[in-house]
């Protein structure tokens, strides 16, 4: 349609063309969960909003009264369900709505039909595989908590986590646990805090439901996002038959709240008793060391000292028996014993022959103690 | 004489140990292995006397540095008995 600011097109020829494409599209079978329906006593039409599963989208819905009614069980809010419809452009006031002809709510063997399909892609793709479960941190610095706008599901966690490790510090993310919320709910809630990099480790809560209830934690987006998450992700869905497939891709399946705040942190008490003894441990240790070393210095000393007297007593003895030895080779035992030693007084010489002296010599005579002249009579 | 003064020399610790600075240094097992050599060389009793008693004076420098180290580390090691019976 060539139109230009000269020669515009009037409203009408504008809206006859959109109705033209939009019935192009004919009827449509669509997936989809509905979020509103609106009917009033006494009306033939009644409207339903029909929103995207997982995505923040709608469609408005218009149909005969008479084709809600056929629709068993009856069409409520939350529902998932197919529909038959085609668009309508009403030109009058420019507005789309998809004319339903038929509802078929999705059944509950069809959703389980759906589950297993999806639980055998994931199976293939390994990604319920042990080896790719991380091993949650000993002492998160922070724990993101997902869970229902003040439910009880997070109660259990923020205080049986508080009661064992009372400055556990957490993020928490209120969101929808089911409905058409959820799935983009939780998603964001789990980038926002893989944002944070102090997040360790990720728990995500509610209490239990119904299998349409605990849909989304079966959604395909909801466990990629699980999946892919920086943080290891505790899951704490409360379940009555049907795992949900957030259970089976999760680093550690907890069965109930209450249960992943005791394995989400230490508990403080216990561990204080642990560093305790070890502290003990250790100290007794090293004050054996200590006493150990004590002992070998003080029997190291006595030895010392024992050998630097044995060895000064030694050379004692050594020197009394030289001392002993040269007394004895003295002379002077000799003259003790009463002999005497003579000399000339001239010459000096020794006398051991009376020849050697003449009478009226002059002699030098030394006994023990002194000695004195004397002269050779005879 | 003065033997008998002599004699009650190495019975007991000298009264004031001097350690000095090559000693004082080193590290507890190095001094305490020191010690251990010099134990055994005047054990030996090939050492002549003048040699023995200058090894004797050093080990006994080498002993009081030992000593000390034992009683710096003694404390610290002790210190958890009252702290432990506190609630």
């Amino acid at each position: 349609m060539e139109t230009s600011p000269d020669e515009p097109a009037p409203v009408r020829s504008i809206s006859a063309k959109l109705q033209e494409w939009i019935s192009r599209l004919g009827a449509v079978w669509i997936d989809g969960q509905i979020t509103q329906v609106s009917r009033r006593p006494g009306m033939r039409t009644a409207w339903v909003t029909l929103r995207d599963v997982e995505v923040d989208m709608s469609l408005s819905v218009v149909t005969d009264t008479g084709v809600l009614d056929r629709v068993s069980p009856p069409i409520a809010e939350g529902q998932r369900v197919v529909v038959h419809a085609k668009p309508e452009f009403y030109p009058g006031r420019g507005q789309l709505q998809m004319r339903a002809r038929e509802f078929r709510p999705v059944g509950r063997g069809a959703l389980l039909e759906e589950l297993e399909r999806l639980k055998a892609l994931f199976a293939a793709e390994g990604l319920f595989a042990a080896e790719r479960k991380r091993p949650l941190p000993f002492l998160p610095r922070r724990i993101g908590l997902i869970s229902g706008r003040a439910s009880a599901a997070m109660t259990d966690v923020l205080v049986n986590a508080r009661l064992r490790w009372p400055s556990v510090h957490f993020e928490v993310r209120e969101v929808a646990v089911q409905g058409v919320s959820a799935v983009p709910d939780v998603v964001a809630a789990i980038e926002d805090l893989n944002a944070i990099p102090e997040v360790d480790v990720i728990v995500l809560a509610r209490g239990g439901g119904s299998v349409e209830d605990l849909l989304p934690f079966s959604n395909e987006r909801l466990v990629r996002a699980v999946v892919s998450s920086r943080a290891p992700v505790v899951s704490a869905i409360g379940h009555e038959q049907d795992v949900p497939i957030v259970d089976l891709v999760a680093d550690l399946r907890a069965s109930t709240p209450t249960d992943a705040a005791k394995r989400i942190v230490p508990d403080l008490a216990e561990q204080t008793l642990i560093i305790d003894a070890l502290q003990q441990r250790g100290r007794a240790s090293v004050r054996r060391r200590i006493d150990l070393e004590q002992d070998r210095l003080e029997s190291s000393l006595e030895r010392m000292r024992r050998a630097i007297s044995h060895t000064i007593d030694q050379a004692r003895r050594h020197i009394d028996h030289l001392v002993a030895q040269v007394r004895s080779l003295s002379p002077l035992a000799t003259l003790e014993r009463g002999y005497a030693v003579v000399q000339s007084v001239d010459s000096g010489s020794l006398i051991r022959d009376a020849d050697q002296v003449t009478v009226g010599e002059k002699l030098r005579v030394r006994v023990a103690r002194g000695q004195f002249t004397a002269e050779r009579q005879d | 004489m003065a033997d008998n003064n002599e004699a009650n020399m190495a019975d007991e610790a000298p009264s004031i140990v001097i350690i000095p600075e090559d000693i004082a240094v080193l590290g507890f097992e190095e001094a305490r292995d020191e010690l251990t050599a010099i134990v055994a060389k005047l054990e030996s009793g090939g050492v002549p006397l003048e040699d023995a008693l200058t090894l004797w004076e050093r080990g006994e420098a080498l002993a009081a540095h030992c000593q000390r180290w034992l009683d710096a580390a003694t404390p610290e090691a002790e210190l958890d008995d009252e702290t432990m019976e506190e609630p």
